[in-house]
């Protein structure tokens, strides 16, 4: 069972972990897969930003803090979890290894159960509800 | 249950969940069915007294409920408590989903 304070997803990108990386850290490609516009600097302690025109959804800016950078292994950001521009708060790690068809990518995202509650309250006003059940409801429905 | 109503309950279980011991012992609860503080001591790093008071916060939060049996107070999880949590966490992971497939066709749209 997974208590909800982390989301983690992995894929195999048929492209050398050099070509994955460069999409994670050239502002122009981060931004095109995140929907966005972008910037980044890219050092520990370096700004990451995402600017939503609100023609994908909801407008919005989310800041974010470099934490770690080991070019075409890992890369490490805190980010605003919502839209409202208050402080970053959720933790995201890509990590690439070289697979046989490619690489190998792993993205977690935590610490969500120490969020403050207004921010979850805000995040699910502005986006809704889908009712989709997470990996922790279909082990509650199997228990 | 109106929304506030709802707010309110959600940001106990949020409150119950944001400690990793407390998620460990509502996990144990979760897996093993009516289980006692005296029970999960030997799972856990920590002191019965300290899973007595783990288990009285998710107690609290409406996340497991209790039955007194003897001398001690056996907990199970409440079904569908952790649904608005979890339906959260994966509105978030669908949006990583979009975000992961859209990646896909970055690499393979610019790999020389």
């Amino acid at each position: 069972m997974d208590v909800p304070d982390s989301i983690e997803r992995e894929i195999i990108l048929p492209v050398p972990p050099a070509r994955v990386w460069t999409a994670l850290t050239q502002a122009d490609q981060l931004g095109a897969w995140f929907g966005t516009r972008a910037t980044i600097d890219l050092r520990p302690g370096g700004e990451v930003i995402f600017t939503w025109d609100g023609s994908t959804g909801p407008r919005g800016t989310s800041r974010g803090v470099i934490e770690a950078v080991e070019p075409t292994r890992r890369l490490a950001f805190r980010w605003q979890v919502n839209l409202s521009g208050e402080a970053p708060m959720t933790r995201v790690e890509f990590t690439l290894e070289p697979h046989a068809e490619g690489t190998r990518l792993h993205v977690i995202e935590s610490g969500f159960a120490s969020l403050p509650p207004e921010l979850r309250t805000r995040e699910r006003h502005v986006e809704g509800w889908q009712l989709e059940l997470g990996e922790l409801a279909e082990y509650l429905a199997a228990a | 249950m109106n929304q506030a109503v709802l707010h309110e309950a959600s940001d106990a279980v949020f409150a119950a969940l944001a400690d990793p011991t407390r998620r460990r012992v509502l996990r144990l609860v979760a897996e093993r069915g009516p289980t006692s503080a005296t029970l999960l001591e030997p799972e856990l790093p920590v002191t019965r007294q300290a899973i007595v008071k783990h288990l009285a916060v998710l107690n609290r939060a409406g996340l497991i409920s209790g039955q007194r049996s003897g001398q001690e107070v056996r907990y199970a999880l409440v079904p569908g408590s952790l649904d608005e949590a979890s339906e959260w966490i994966a509105q978030i992971g669908s949006r990583w989903d979009e975000r992961l497939a859209r990646l896909r066709q970055v690499v393979l749209e610019q790999n020389p």
